[in-house]
C-alpha cells in the first residue's frame, strides 16, 4: 500500500502547492486524481513517485519511508508514467521500452533474459505498438509517444503503476484502449494512480477519486465516483457547471458553461 | 494516418544527419572499414617521417623487433612506434572522453576541456616554469593543475536533484572557470616578464606528442584503458540518463551515482590526454559527431568507434604535423582544429537540419 502521510508538497516551504495531505492508495484499485490546473496533481504524483522530496510529511511504500528506498528498489515496486516526453533521442520504440527491465538486470549488462523478452513483447502488445517497435522515436506522434511511455512502465512489471495524463495526446479509441488497459491491469492485481481531466473516463475506470482545490491548496474531497462526481461538486472545485444525464444506465457528464 | 508518420520520419531523416542506414551489414562494413582506416595510419604513420626509409626495410625492422642496434630500428621501434601508438591513446581518451560529457550534458557541443583539466593544467604549468621547477615535473605539476581544476567545476556544478550534478551548471561552469584560468594564466606571463615562459606556453596550448616515448605511453595507455572499459561499463547508464534525469530515476537508475561516475571517467580520459600531448583541441568534439553519423546504433559501439575514429584523426594529423614542412614541426593542435574545423563545419553545412543526441 501507497500512504501518504501528513504530506506538504510543492518546491517553497513557505508557499506549497498543497498542504497536509493523507492519502492511501490500497491494492487492486484505479485511484483518479483530478483537480483543476495549478492544483497539484502532477506535483503530488512526483512527490509519490520519489521524484520531490516532501516538504513535510512522508510517503510510504508497504510501511517504508520512500526515502529509504533506493531508486532501483522502488522501481521495481512503483512505475511512472510522465505526462508528455521530449527525449531527442535516436532510439527506436523497443529500445526504449527495453529499459522498463533496467531494474530486473545488472546495472551493467545488456544482456535481455527470457523475462525481460516476454515483458518487452507483452507491454508491446497491450499498447498496440509491436508494428511499430523498430520505429525512431522521433518519428512518433504524440500518441504513439504517450503509448510507448506506457509499455515502458508496464515492461517494469511493478505492482503500482502511476500515470500522469496518460490519454492527454490519444485519439477516442486510444482513450477507451487505455480506459481497458488500466481495467485489466486491475484485474491482474496491480493498483493504479492517475491523473485523468475527462470526467466520463474518470467515471468510466475510477474505483475512487480524489479531487484537489487549487484554492484551499488541499485534498478538497475523496470517496466513489458516486460521491466525488456531483453537479454541485464539480461546481464548488472546478468552477463550472456541469449536468448530469444517464445514459444505458451510465452516467454522462455535459460541460454547461462557467 | 501511418503514411502520415512514415512522411515525417523520412523528412527527419532527411534532416538529422545522426540518422543513416543502421542494418546490420551496412554497420558491419563500416566498422570494417573504419578498422582498416585505423591500421593503415598506423602503417603510414610508422612509415613515414622526415627520415627517408624505404616501404621494405621500414616493415621488415617494424616485423622484426629483435634486431636493435640500427638508426632504422631505433627510429622505428624509439620514435615512429611510441609516437603513432601516443596519437592513437590521445585521440581515442579525448573522444570518449568528448562523447561521454556530450551525453552526460544532453549537449552537442560539450567538450573534455570544459571539465577544466585544461585550463587548470595551463596555469599550474605557466607557475611551474615561473617558479622554475624541474623540467620533468612540470607535467605532473599540469596534471595536478587540472584535477584541481575539475574538482572545482564538479562542485560548482552539484545539484539538489538526485545530489547528482546540474549539467547546465557543469557547462557554464567549465567555460566560465576555462576563461577565468586562462586569464590567470596569462597574468602569471605577464608578471613573470619571461619571454621563454610565454614561448614554452604558447607550445603547450598549440598541443603536440613530439619526443615523448614508451616511458610515456605506459602510464597514460594504463589509464586511458581504466577509463574506456569506465565508459563501457556506464554505457547502458548513458542511455537511460539520455532521457533525462527525472526519467532515468524513475526507472530505477542512480543518477547522481550514475553523473559522479561519468564525469570521473571524462576527468580521467582527458587527463590522460593531456599529460600526453598538452592541449590537442578539437578531437574530443568532432570524434563523438562522426561516431553518431557513421554508426547510429547503440552506445558500446559508439564508444568503440569513437575512440577509433578519434585516434585516426590525431595519428593523421600528427602525420601531416611532422611530415608537411620538411625538417620542422608545426603544432598537432594547431593543425588538427584548422583541418577538423573545415571538415566539420562543411558537414554542418551540407546537413542543414536539427542535430540529435542519443
Amino acid at each position: 500500500m501507497i500512504e501518504a502521510k501528513s504530506l506538504d508538497i510543492g518546491w517553497n516551504k513557505n508557499d506549497p502547492v498543497l498542504r497536509g495531505v493523507n492519502l492511501s492508495f490500497k491494492p487492486g484499485m484505479i485511484t483518479t486524481i483530478a483537480g483543476p490546473n495549478g492544483s497539484g496533481k502532477s506535483t503530488l504524483l512526483k512527490t509519490l513517485t520519489k521524484l520531490l522530496e516532501p516538504l513535510a510529511g512522508d510517503v510510504l511504500l508497504n510501511d517504508q519511508s520512500i526515502k529509504d528506498l533506493s531508486f532501483a528498489g522502488f522501481a521495481r515496486k512503483v512505475a511512472y508514467v510522465p505526462q508528455s516526453k521530449d527525449f531527442s533521442a535516436a532510439l527506436t520504440v523497443k529500445q526504449i521500452i527495453s529499459l522498463g527491465r533496467n531494474t530486473h538486470q545488472m546495472w551493467w549488462s545488456w544482456q535481455m533474459s527470457q523475462d525481460d523478452t516476454l515483458a518487452i513483447d507483452e507491454a508491446l502488445l497491450k499498447t498496440g505498438l509491436t508494428e511499430l517497435q523498430d520505429r525512431d522515436w522521433n518519428c512518433l506522434s504524440g500518441g504513439e509517444r504517450q503509448r510507448t511511455l506506457i509499455a515502458v512502465a508496464l515492461a517494469q512489471k511493478a505492482d503500482y503503476l502511476i500515470l500522469d495524463e496518460p490519454v492527454s495526446h490519444l485519439d477516442f479509441k486510444y482513450q477507451l484502449a487505455v480506459a481497458d488497459l488500466l481495467k485489466s491491469l486491475k484485474q491482474s492485481g496491480i493498483s493504479v494512480i492517475v491523473v485523468l481531466h475527462d470526467l466520463n473516463l474518470i467515471e468510466l475506470v475510477s474505483d475512487r477519486i480524489v479531487l484537489l482545490s487549487k484554492e484551499k491548496k488541499m485534498v478538497a474531497k475523496e470517496g466513489t465516483p458516486a460521491e466525488i462526481l456531483t453537479e454541485e461538486t464539480l461546481a464548488e472545485v472546478f468552477d463550472v457547471k456541469v449536468k448530469i444525464t444517464t445514459l444505458d444506465q451510465r452516467r454522462s457528464f455535459h460541460l454547461i458553461g462557467y | 494516418m501511418d503514411k502520415l508518420y512514415a512522411d515525417k520520419c523520412d523528412m527527419l531523416a532527411c534532416m538529422t544527419y545522426t540518422r543513416l542506414d543502421t542494418g546490420s551489414l551496412n554497420i558491419l562494413i563500416r566498422l570494417l572499414i573504419l578498422i582498416l582506416l585505423l591500421a593503415g595510419s598506423v602503417l603510414v604513420s610508422i612509415l613515414l617521417g622526415d627520415v627517408s626509409i624505404d616501404a621494405e626495410t621500414s616493415l621488415r625492422t617494424l616485423f622484426s623487433p629483435g634486431n636493435s642496434g640500427s638508426d632504422v630500428h631505433d627510429i622505428i621501434w624509439q620514435v615512429r612506434l611510441p609516437r603513432t601508438l601516443i596519437a592513437l591513446v590521445v585521440g581515442g581518451a579525448l573522444s570518449v572522453s568528448g562523447y561521454i560529457l556530450q551525453v552526460l550534458s544532453r549537449n552537442n557541443l560539450a567538450d573534455p576541456y570544459l571539465t577544466g583539466v585544461s585550463s587548470g593544467a595551463c596555469v599550474c604549468v605557466a607557475l611551474g616554469v615561473a617558479l622554475g621547477l624541474n623540467f620533468d615535473l612540470i607535467p605532473v605539476a599540469g596534471l595536478l593543475g587540472g584535477l584541481a581544476a575539475s574538482l572545482i567545476v564538479a562542485y560548482v556544478s552539484r545539484s539538489h536533484d538526485y545530489q547528482g550534478l546540474s549539467v547546465t551548471r557543469l557547462l557554464l561552469a567549465g567555460v566560465v572557470l576555462s576563461t577565468f584560468l586562462i586569464a590567470l594564466t596569462s597574468l602569471v606571463i605577464f608578471l613573470s616578464g619571461n619571454p621563454v615562459l610565454a614561448q614554452g606556453l604558447l607550445y603547450w596550448l598549440a598541443g603536440g606528442i613530439s619526443g615523448k616515448s614508451w616511458s610515456e605511453l605506459g602510464p597514460g595507455a594504463v589509464y586511458t584503458l581504466l577509463g574506456f572499459g569506465g565508459a563501457f561499463l556506464l554505457s547502458k547508464q548513458l542511455r537511460i540518463l539520455s532521457l533525462g534525469k527525472d526519467y532515468a530515476a524513475s526507472l530505477g537508475a542512480p543518477v547522481a551515482k550514475i553523473q559522479w561516475s561519468c564525469l570521473l571517467v571524462a576527468v580521467l580520459l582527458c587527463g590522460a590526454a593531456v599529460a600526453l600531448s598538452g592541449l590537442v583541441g578539437f578531437v574530443g568534439l568532432i570524434a563523438p559527431h562522426l561516431s553518431r553519423h557513421l554508426f547510429n546504433n547503440d552506445e558500446r559501439l559508439q564508444i568503440f568507434t569513437c575512440a577509433v575514429i578519434g585516434g585516426i584523426l590525431v595519428i593523421l594529423s600528427d602525420l601531416c604535423a611532422r611530415t608537411l614542412v620538411a625538417s620542422q614541426e608545426l603544432p598537432l593542435g594547431t593543425l588538427l582544429s584548422l583541418l577538423g574545423g573545415f571538415f566539420f563545419l562543411a558537414l554542418m553545412a551540407r546537413d542543414k537540419g536539427e542535430i540529435t543526441i542519443r
